[in-house]
């Protein structure tokens, strides 16, 4: 197992920028998400680790080392593949086994150990015998995954594994998928453009648009903590407010943005960053952050906007309002668990109330 | 196609390594030398007149009225074997794709056989049977009172164009029902849902999706029509362009001029009307052997008196379409009758003795055998390496390779006939060696003919290999080469058999090369002739000579229908097969 890192990769296709400098490192063992609407050059990055593609600039790395004209039989990596690509005259067993053919002189029981302890390891005993139109998608499924992992790969590389598979059993592969990566601690590199997925699954996640990095993090901090309005809007929903800063505390913790209707929005700052006063900036704000109340009321939250309730939209687990201010922005609010809760009409007026913890404060490019 | 050489070794499409450089160059050579040069050496020498370059060959091949008349007959003829093989065909193929009836299986090998019949003899038979003393002409007027004082067949424009349509109908069924069974279930549902149904559906959705193997059906069926051979020379029908240039050729004094202009104005026809057909459709979808999907149409059960209407179509269609094998198995088991009369005399198995007994005749059906085996070959090597070289790589010139691998196809045989004599007659320098004379050069002629088939059928089969498929035997440590030999060929395999396949049968019953090009070493001693040409020079022998021309008949025919079974079981493991070209 190796650490895989690109730098400053750019690819090309005629005027297409694929990938537009890229650059990130994975980590020993780690499970890393490419994450991006389709595209955006997910593929191609994987490819070129993978060694398909040969990028135009920069370079690649396993463990330290240069890799880019190694050829893609010679980089150890294994692939699974979008579409599973298992070879259709070949049975199970010999799918699997076909890369054991390539590795140092391994004995015929060796090699049929190994096949057999991948089949336990995928959930696929009992059915070597069989070919592959004899079987399920999620079998498919778990024969590429098997037939990558059994060469023991320094990198484990899927490119959009579950994107086959029905609702159910995609959650459950990515869930088999996770489990049998931590087991093996294979250093593995993830593209999708399924959010749940990557924030389900991922050590860490890159988030790729127009071929270009956008944010690099984890799961948690790349939903918190969205650096710029794309991750913003891309990860979950989210709710924008333009204006520009008015004030900013003593301590620089909190600061006033003010919209050009005049309505002030409080935010708590992020003291890594820096801010000024007039600084241009957008608050973005989760539909789940956002209370309601009637109007009138005194709540607690220091952020409070009214509107009007355009459309209710109940959902079983909570109830997605679309709600739209005096200036005629529309916001998205989120109430979870309205089992015991008021329920509003179409057309009532409400109070939106915010902290300003739940404010992330975006500067404008 | 930007025809661009990639030369980072990483291109996005398929990288170039010396096992494919090499492939490249050696098909493109062997494309160049045994296809282009020996069209382009027929073009560049009608051009020639004693005093530099000129029309003259023109003027004086126009000037004569028999050879005008050939022209036009030979146009004619295509036009209306293409008309009366649309009749038949295409009724045909909307009834074998819609409905299903008792023996429908049965029907539907029995609408192949023509494709089993070799021209040649085919059409020698249809004289027996039809003729002016034919068998059945002679018994219909014995059981009926029927009198056709020059037979049902005679040396006239009307019977070439008969034995013509009899042969190809198949040809536009075959591509018609292909289209057919292709389309999308859907696409007529939604104009049944929209409120289409009968005759507006079937004109406004199903007739223009069928178009494009329609098209393809008539252009192969024109074609084949205008080029033949055979059909002409059994009839002893004079005056018909590609049956004239061979005449000009093979007499004492032919003007081989005359044999120049017919293949060069030939050709022209042949590829205006490829660029006129490239508008609906590209020929080269259809020159597969097919090894597609199961019909999945709105498939109907036909009922009682729709089956009976259907058997009395299909049942006299059958006939008529296998009277030549009929004849054929008569000629070389049968004792003719007495002139006049139709009751055969008894078996007859002299033609059989001539056959395996007579010096002359013996090594024929070895030498065919061993010409088109190895053509066969040929064909799904060379087929392979241009089919992978067309779908999975960039080279410069990529698309000149596309293009002459496929011209074989709408250059008449004749034209490549005459183009071996010219390029390959000449002494080799430095010795006294000939290639035109040593046997190989008919392997070489008839792989060429027929390599659109695997070349074709291997481009298909590739395509239809998702490149992820070798992409993953690399990420696995699998390298060019062990990925072709384990994951590519093997992939491919059906449609290369199948190609091969095809390549094999119709060469052994190829008639324009074999009757032309007459090499005088063969692979097993002095006898290079091969099997239709030892058809027709039995047949000139006259009556003495009929047996051993049927007998030889009848083994192509059984060659031919094992050939069919052969592909049709390949096809079977996937699903259904048609047959582009015959």
């Amino acid at each position: 197992m190796v650490d895989v890192r690109l730098e400053n990769v750019t690819k090309r296709f005629d005027d297409v920028v694929a990938a537009n400098d890229v650059s990130f490192e994975i980590d020993e063992g780690s499970f890393f998400t490419l994450l991006g609407p389709s595209g955006c050059g997910k593929t191609t990055i994987l490819r070129i680790i993978a060694g398909f593609t040969r990028q135009d600039e920069g370079d690649v790395y396993f463990g330290g080392e240069i890799i880019n004209d190694v050829p893609p039989h010679k980089r150890n990596t294994g692939l699974v593949f979008q579409t599973y690509a298992l070879w259709p005259h070949m049975r199970v067993f010999d799918n699997i086994a076909f890369g054991l053919d390539f590795q140092k002189k391994l004995g015929k029981e060796e090699k049929e150990r190994k096949v057999y302890d991948t089949l336990k390891l995928v959930g696929l005993e009992g059915l070597e015998r069989r070919f592959p139109s004899q079987l399920s998608g999620g079998q498919q499924q778990r024969v590429a995954l098997a037939r990558a992992l059994v060469i023991e790969p320094k990198v484990l590389l899927l490119d959009e594994p579950l994107s086959n598979l029905d609702a159910k059993l995609r959650v459950q592969m990515r869930t088999e998928i996770k489990r049998i990566q931590k087991r093996l601690g294979i250093t593995s590199f993830y593209v999708t453009h399924d959010q749940e997925e990557a924030l389900s699954i991922s050590d860490e996640i890159a988030i790729l648009n127009n071929g270009a990095v956008q944010q690099i993090g984890t799961p948690r901090s790349i939903y918190e903590d969205p650096n710029n309005r794309f991750v913003a809007s891309f990860i979950g929903l989210a709710n924008f407010l333009w204006g520009g800063i008015s004030e900013i505390d003593e301590e620089g913790l909190t600061a006033t943005m003010k919209t050009k209707e005049g309505v002030e929005i409080y935010a708590e700052l992020d003291p890594d960053d820096e801010w000024s006063n007039g600084m241009n900036v957008i608050s973005s704000v989760r539909p789940e952050a956002i209370s309601l109340y009637k109007l009138g009321s005194a709540p607690s939250e220091v952020n409070k906007i009214e509107g009007s309730v355009r459309l209710t939209n109940y959902l079983g687990n909570r109830v997605r309002y679309e709600i739209e201010t005096g200036w005629g922005d529309t916001l998205r609010v989120d109430i979870y668990n309205p089992r015991h809760q008021h329920v509003y009409k179409e057309g009532e007026n409400v109070l939106m109330a915010f902290d300003s913890k739940d404010v992330k404060l975006i500067r404008m490019e | 196609m930007t025809g661009k050489l990639i030369l980072n070794p990483f291109g996005r499409r398929g990288t170039i390594d010396w096992f494919s450089t090499l492939s490249y160059v050696i098909s493109l050579f062997l494309l160049l030398i045994f296809i282009l040069a020996p069209i382009l050496i027929v073009f560049v020498g009608v051009f020639r007149v004693e005093m530099g370059w000129g029309f003259d060959n023109f003027y004086r091949y126009w000037a004569i009225p028999s050879m005008r008349k050939g022209l036009w007959n030979a146009l004619t003829a295509g036009a209306l074997t293409t008309l009366f093989c649309s009749i038949i065909g295409v009724p045909i193929a909307f009834i074998m794709t819609r409905y299903r009836f008792p023996a429908y299986r049965l029907f539907k090998v029995l609408l192949t056989l023509p494709l089993i019949m070799p021209p040649f003899i085919g059409a020698f038979s249809m004289v027996v049977m039809l003729g002016r003393n034919g068998i059945i002409t002679n018994l219909l007027r014995d059981m009926l009172g029927f009198r056709l004082s020059q037979g049902f067949v005679s040396p006239s424009l009307m019977s070439v164009v008969f034995i013509q349509t009899t042969h190809l109908w198949p040809l536009i069924y075959l591509n018609t029902s292909a289209s057919l069974s292709k389309l999308d279930p859907s696409l007529e549902e939604s104009a049944r849902n929209l409120g289409a149904s009968g005759l507006k559906l079937f004109y406004r959705i199903t007739l223009p999706l069928a178009i494009p193997g329609y098209v393809a059906g008539i252009f192969l069926t024109f074609v084949w029509s205008m080029s033949d051979i055979g059909s002409p020379i059994m009839l002893s029908f004079g005056n018909y362009a590609p049956s004239q240039a061979f005449w000009e050729l093979v007499r004492v004094e032919g003007m081989v001029e005359y044999a120049s202009v017919i293949c060069v104005i030939l050709t022209v026809i042949s590829i205006l009307l490829l660029l006129l057909v490239n508008r609906f459709v590209s020929l080269k979808e259809y020159a597969t052997v097919r090894v597609g999907a199961a019909s999945s149409m709105a498939i109907k059960q036909a009922g009682g008196w729709v089956t009976v209407g259907f058997y009395v179509l299909l049942v006299s269609l059958i006939t008529i379409s296998t009277l030549p094998h009929i004849g054929t198995f008569i000629i070389a088991f049968a004792k003719l009758p007495k002139y006049g009369t139709w009751i055969l005399q008894g078996l007859n198995l002299e033609g059989w003795k001539t056959v395996f007994g007579r010096a002359e005749t013996q090594h024929l059906v070895i030498n065919s055998l061993i010409y088109a085996t190895l053509a066969g070959l040929i064909d799904i090597i060379l087929g392979a390496l241009i089919g992978f070289i067309l779908v999975r790589k960039k080279f410069v010139g990529k698309t000149a390779l596309d293009i002459i691998s496929i011209m074989p196809l709408a250059v008449p045989g004749v034209v490549i006939a005459l183009g071996y004599l010219f390029l390959f007659s000449t002494r080799l320098p430095g010795t006294t060696f000939r290639l035109s004379s040593f046997w190989f050069i008919l392997v070489i002629a008839y792989s060429m003919r027929r390599l659109p088939y695997s070349v074709r059928s291997s481009h298909a089969a590739l395509q239809q290999i998702h490149i992820s498929l070798e992409e993953a035997a690399q990420n696995l440590g699998a390298s060019r080469m062990w990925t072709m030999l384990k994951i590519t060929i093997p992939l491919m395999y059906t449609g290369l058999i199948a190609g091969g396949t095809m390549s094999f049968l119709t060469s052994f019953t190829e008639v324009s090369t074999s009757l032309m090009v007459q090499p005088l070493h063969g692979p097993l001693g002095v006898h290079a002739r091969p099997i239709t040409l030892g058809i027709y020079s039995e047949i000139l022998r006259g009556a003495g000579g009929y047996a051993a021309a049927g007998a030889l008949g009848v083994i192509q025919i059984v060659i031919a229908a094992i050939c069919f079974y052969f592909i049709n079981r390949l096809a079977g493991e996937r699903g259904e097969l048609s047959i582009g070209v015959a």
